[in-house]
């Protein structure tokens, strides 16, 4: 059983703070001085519905702290959903009760519209869409980087804020350990993001909140944040959408880097190591997609017929989004005449395909012995 | 694409209702009098929407006439899914008065014919709903004895969970064929329109995907709330259960297994011999379900005989998959595997042809489907057919102006002889 309880508010002199006991987790979300959260169970319950059902843990929420009737009501559906995903996902969910909490609808809150911001491709087109809506934009520490790396985190604050400010949008900086809540579960971040982002939104009481999709209407593949799945989360008060699935990711590339000060911004690496590490599949993606569109940035090195040859060639892809990212770098590689990256592309794609009939042979014929030999990428 | 007239005709024991859609007729006959309001356009907006799409022109409605703001608002977001499952669907405005529908009918709907996905779904919301709507020119185009056969043995089902049946005769297979679509590519909105015209407040729509895997078809959980108004609700129910699942809930109810019918071949009874029979009877099986629903027994060799043949019925198979092994059922777990292994390699196969042959491989691969594939129209997923498909449609369009309302579908109400009024 996981309890939801102890849920307070505590103001700071440079921040305030939402925070409670999520079992023996204590989980928190820190504010700028002018959003002050509700002490209601909403972002707890959003942020630990996954990973209770990776352990298949019941949660039970304190009589005292008001809850969502409609976020309880959807816990249901978006149970419902990730049931049927665990296999592809490679976790077991099991649906677990949700008890407890005093039903108080979210009537009340901060009237902004926000989104995610951290500079990279989808926040970075989600923003030019709706930039004349949104109040501020909120770059989360603790989801994109580690909450100790704070060199690189101010870094990316500054230049990201720099670039917005520019254009008239505050952007707002919050921390929050949420990320870690998964980890303490062993749900990888992957499975739980969209309920963690959309708890963010939850405990800053937003009016609504924009989370970038990564993935196109066409590509409605199980995963962690989705166009299905993302919405179920909001509750009377704040709106979770979806947002940008009309867009793949190379026509979002192409469409915000039409503005050449981003070239100065956009960091879309995960590794915690430098701006763009230029060394992770996400970075050697990406500069792929700029290369292929004939685009220099400051912030990736060259995509060189050298790192074509000892990095991207020898990339993994693990899953059919990867190949659908590829695919489309190939098509714009091919309408570009750019021989070298469709060779390097063609490869990766060959040997994703060729492991991928390799799986079906294990799984047909050995039981899945080789695939039980290594451990699931996450 | 213009909407120019809709008119209403009553008659003894139903109404018709029939528009102008550019130059195609769009026609229903439906049970009793009209619950909506005929000044109301939206139905036949969600009707050729998606054709207005494919063509790519303007979609006018006549100022005599409005249409929902819930559906005006609602269709941006249709388009921009529909685009980005398939560039051939290019994005267009709806010209017409805004306004709100109406209608005087407090009742909910489940759209039925007997298979698998509409009788889970009507078992599992037995409380919520109370009618059954069947359609005659959805599925099949039913000529009169055997439609009528058809209304008989659901309406006796429908009584035997006390609910009623409600027959609805339409041409839209024959409208939507006219341009070249897939039925697949727009029958989200046909049910839609459907459930528009009878004014019900809600009506529910059976997914046949589960959340496992959802591909871009025309009925989708994305699209059909879309379509609501603000007379009547679309829901799209049953992503839940996958079908051996939901062949659990069926199998429950004797009435609903004996009114099973599934089959692609004939809609008179279950062949025992197409895909979808034998999938059937492989879900049945997990089950140990034993019926007699097939007009012949679906033996293990013909389960085993029976190909995969799409991304959709490999999904079906898998969940059929995880079925037997959790149920320890050793003869269908290895039967499925070497089905899947045999889909699955023959597109490891494809994908080599693809690499190593680019030019010969996918022309032999094109030239294998057009000899192969019956369905070659215009669906959700892109195809290299179909710009040229979509040429062809516009020419075939713009040669034979006049267009009949006149196919031959099957009725179970008293229509009046030409020339006799209603």
């Amino acid at each position: 059983m996981i309890e939801i309880n102890s849920v307070s508010v505590e103001e700071t002199d440079n921040y305030n703070e939402l925070s409670g006991s999520v079992g023996d987790f204590r989980l928190w979300y820190r504010f700028p001085k002018h959003i002050i959260p509700e002490p209601r169970a909403d972002a707890f319950l959003a942020a630990c519905l996954i990973p209770a059902m990776c352990r298949g843990e019941a949660i039970s929420i304190d009589e005292n702290i008001p809850v969502s009737p409609l976020l309880l009501k959807n816990t249901e559906v978006i149970q419902d959903v990730f049931t049927l995903w665990g296999p592809y996902l490679h976790q077991t969910l099991r649906r677990v009760n949700v008890t407890g909490g005093y039903y108080s609808p979210a009537e009340h809150g901060n009237m902004a519209n926000v989104a995610f911001y951290s500079g990279g491709v989808d926040g970075n087109y989600t923003y030019r869409k709706h930039q004349a809506d949104l109040d501020y934009l909120l770059f989360a520490k603790g989801i994109d980087m580690q909450l100790s790396n704070d060199e690189l985190y101010e870094e990316a604050f500054s230049r990201n804020q720099n670039y917005l400010s520019n254009r008239g949008t505050p952007l707002h900086s919050i921390e929050t350990n949420v990320r870690f809540l998964g980890h303490q579960h062993q749900a990888g971040w992957n499975l739980c993001f969209g309920g963690g982002l959309s708890s963010i939104a939850l405990a800053g009481g937003f009016s609504s909140c924009y989370i970038a999709s990564g993935l196109t209407y066409a590509q409605l593949y199980p995963h962690g944040s989705n166009v299905i799945t993302d919405p179920l989360w909001s509750n009377e008060h704040t709106r979770i959408i979806h947002d940008g699935a009309e867009k793949s990711r190379l026509e979002k590339i192409r469409h915000v880097m039409t503005d050449p000060q981003l070239r100065d911004v956009l960091r879309v690496c995960w590794q915690d190591v430098s701006y763009n590490c230029g060394k992770c599949e996400k970075c050697l993606r990406t500069m792929c997609s700029l290369r292929a569109l004939d685009i220099e940035t400051t912030t990736f090195p060259h995509c060189s017929d050298d790192i074509l040859k000892n990095s991207i060639a020898k990339l993994r892809l693990y899953n059919e989004y990867d190949l659908d990212f590829l695919d489309e770098n190939l098509e714009a590689a091919q309408k570009n005449g750019d021989a070298r990256l469709v060779k390097t592309l063609k490869k990766v794609k060959r040997e994703y395909k060729i492991r991928q009939i390799l799986k079906n042979i294990d799984e047909s014929f050995l039981g899945s012995a080789l695939q039980k030999l290594r451990p699931p990428p996450d | 694409m213009q909407i120019t007239s809709i008119r209403y005709e009553q008659f003894e024991d139903h109404h018709r209702v029939e528009t102008v859609i550019g130059d195609r007729p769009l026609w229903f006959r439906m049970p009793g009098k009209p619950a909506t309001d005929p000044q109301d356009a939206s139905a036949f907006v969600i009707a050729a929407l998606v054709p207005s799409m494919l063509l790519g022109e303007d979609l006018v409605v006549d100022d005599d006439y409005f249409v929902s703001q819930q559906l005006l608002t609602a269709s941006e977001e249709i388009q921009t899914i529909y685009k980005v499952w398939n560039p051939i669907f290019k994005k267009i405005s709806i010209i017409g008065r805004p306004g709100t529908s109406t209608s005087s009918l407090n009742r909910s709907a489940v759209f039925f014919s007997g298979g698998v996905d509409g009788t889970y779904t009507a078992l599992t919301h037995l409380e919520s709903i109370d009618d059954l709507i069947l359609i005659n020119g959805f599925d099949f185009t039913m000529e009169s004895a055997t439609w009528s056969e058809m209304v008989s043995k659901n309406t006796g089902f429908a009584t035997s969970i006390d609910k009623r049946l409600l027959a609805v005769e339409t041409n839209f297979k024959a409208f939507t064929a006219s341009f070249s679509l897939a039925r697949y590519a727009n029958f989200g909105s046909v049910l839609a329109c459907t459930g528009q015209l009878l004014g019900h407040n809600r009506v529910l729509l059976s997914g046949s995907d589960t959340y496992r895997l959802l591909r871009g078809i025309g009925c989708h959980p994305l699209l059909d709330p879309l379509w609501s108004t603000e007379a009547t609700k679309t829901i799209h129910t049953g992503l839940e259960a996958d079908r051996s699942k939901k062949l659990a809930i069926v199998s429950q109810s004797p009435a609903a297994l004996a009114n099973l019918w599934v089959c692609w071949e004939d809609p008179s009874y279950n062949c025992g011999h197409c895909s979808k029979c034998v999938r059937t009877a492989i879900g049945l099986k997990l089950n140990q379900v034993q019926t007699n629903i097939f007009r012949e027994p679906v033996s293990i060799a013909a389960m085993s005989r029976s190909a995969i043949k799409s991304d959709e019925d490999l999904e079906y198979h898998l969940h059929f998959l995880h079925a037997a092994r959790l149920q320890h059922d050793h003869e269908l777990t290895s039967l499925l595997k070497r089905k899947v292994f045999r889909y699955k390699f023959r597109q490891f196969l494809k994908d080599v042809l693809e690499f190593y042959l680019p030019e010969r491989g996918t022309q032999w691969i094109k030239n294998k489907r057009q000899s192969t594939d019956e369905l070659c129209d215009i669906s959700i997923t892109p195809r290299f057919s179909d710009e040229l498909t979509l040429r062809t449609a516009i020419s075939r369009a713009a040669e034979s102006r006049s267009r009949s309302s006149n196919e031959a579908i099957g009725s179970v109400y008293r229509i009046p002889k030409p020339g006799v009024s209603g």
